[in-house]
């Protein structure tokens, strides 16, 4: 089971760090291709167009600085309230599996959740942060409450005292 | 001309540095792995995607000095101080414009490249 969520893991990490280059990828094309609308719409006098590309600009820049700077402390510091051993007797080894997944599927799904937001930035829409907060604040929530209900599902099993 | 062309110059120098080392350079803390092939294909398509609105920047940033330098010219022959000066401010205006993107963009891509963290798990 250690060999198998080690493997698990390293995949998770692998595309940690393929989320993460995608994300920079596409903040640096969506940047470049707002300046030349911004260049378009000066040329054009088109001022509304200016302010909004230039706010799009910043828009994904703060985005990127919440996500790489907000996920990482607030999954390790989440991650300590999920019990490393939970359980006992037979479901103790599915416990220490599951409690190993939980940081690392939280951690991707609030990444994936600021990816969209930046995806829709890049292409001009709306950047949906709030729904990126939204869909964070549940991840953490299941991320806390796994770390609650662990222990207590192996008590209700009668497996651990 | 010759400015345009020591330009583009520089532009290759740019571009070069930023599809090289910027976009993607085997991936961060780790290195992506299994998703190796699915990065190399997306970076690939990135360069392409850059080359091209890079050139759409300077045909643009081009085409809207012509037009501005038109515009001078037409409140010059008519006697319109105003026009004129609006149209030698427009291509400041541009050039500063495509100058700034041209240099800040590869800046805030190192930034963020640099705030890459690793996986927190």
């Amino acid at each position: 089971m250690n060999d198998t969520l080690s493997l698990i893991l390293q995949v998770f990490r692998q595309a940690w760090v393929a989320i993460t280059v995608v994300m920079v990828t596409i903040a640096i094309l969506a940047m470049i291709s707002h300046i030349l609308r911004t260049l378009s719409a000066s040329v054009i006098g088109a001022q509304f167009w200016v302010y909004e590309s230039l706010a799009s600009i910043g828009t994904v820049l703060v985005v990127i600085g919440i996500a790489f700077l907000g996920i990482p402390p607030i999954v390790s510091a989440v991650s300590t309230s999920i019990p490393n051993s939970p359980g006992c007797g037979p479901i103790a080894e599915l416990g220490f599996f599951a409690s190993g997944l939980i940081a690392a599927i939280v951690s991707l799904r609030m990444l994936i959740a600021f990816f969209r937001t930046i995806g829709g930035a890049a292409l001009g829409g709306t950047a949906q942060i709030s729904q990126a907060m939204i869909e964070a604040s549940e991840a953490l929530f299941g991320m806390l409450l796994a770390g609650v209900v662990i222990p207590l599902v192996g008590m209700f099993i009668g497996v651990c005292n | 001309m010759s400015l345009l062309i020591s330009f583009l110059g520089l532009q290759g120098t740019i571009f070069e540095s930023a599809t090289n080392s910027l976009l993607y350079d085997g991936g961060g803390p780790g290195g992506t792995g299994i998703f190796e092939p699915i990065m190399t294909t997306i970076s690939s398509i990135a360069r392409d995607f850059w080359g091209v609105i890079i050139g759409l920047i300077i045909i643009a940033a081009t085409l809207g000095m012509i037009f501005a330098v038109l515009r001078g010219a037409g409140g010059m022959l008519i006697g319109g101080s105003k026009e004129t000066t609006v149209a030698v401010i427009s291509i400041v205006g541009i050039v500063l414009l495509v100058v700034v993107g041209f240099v800040a963009v590869p800046q805030l891509a190192g930034l963020m490249k640099g705030l890459t963290p690793a996986p927190p798990f």
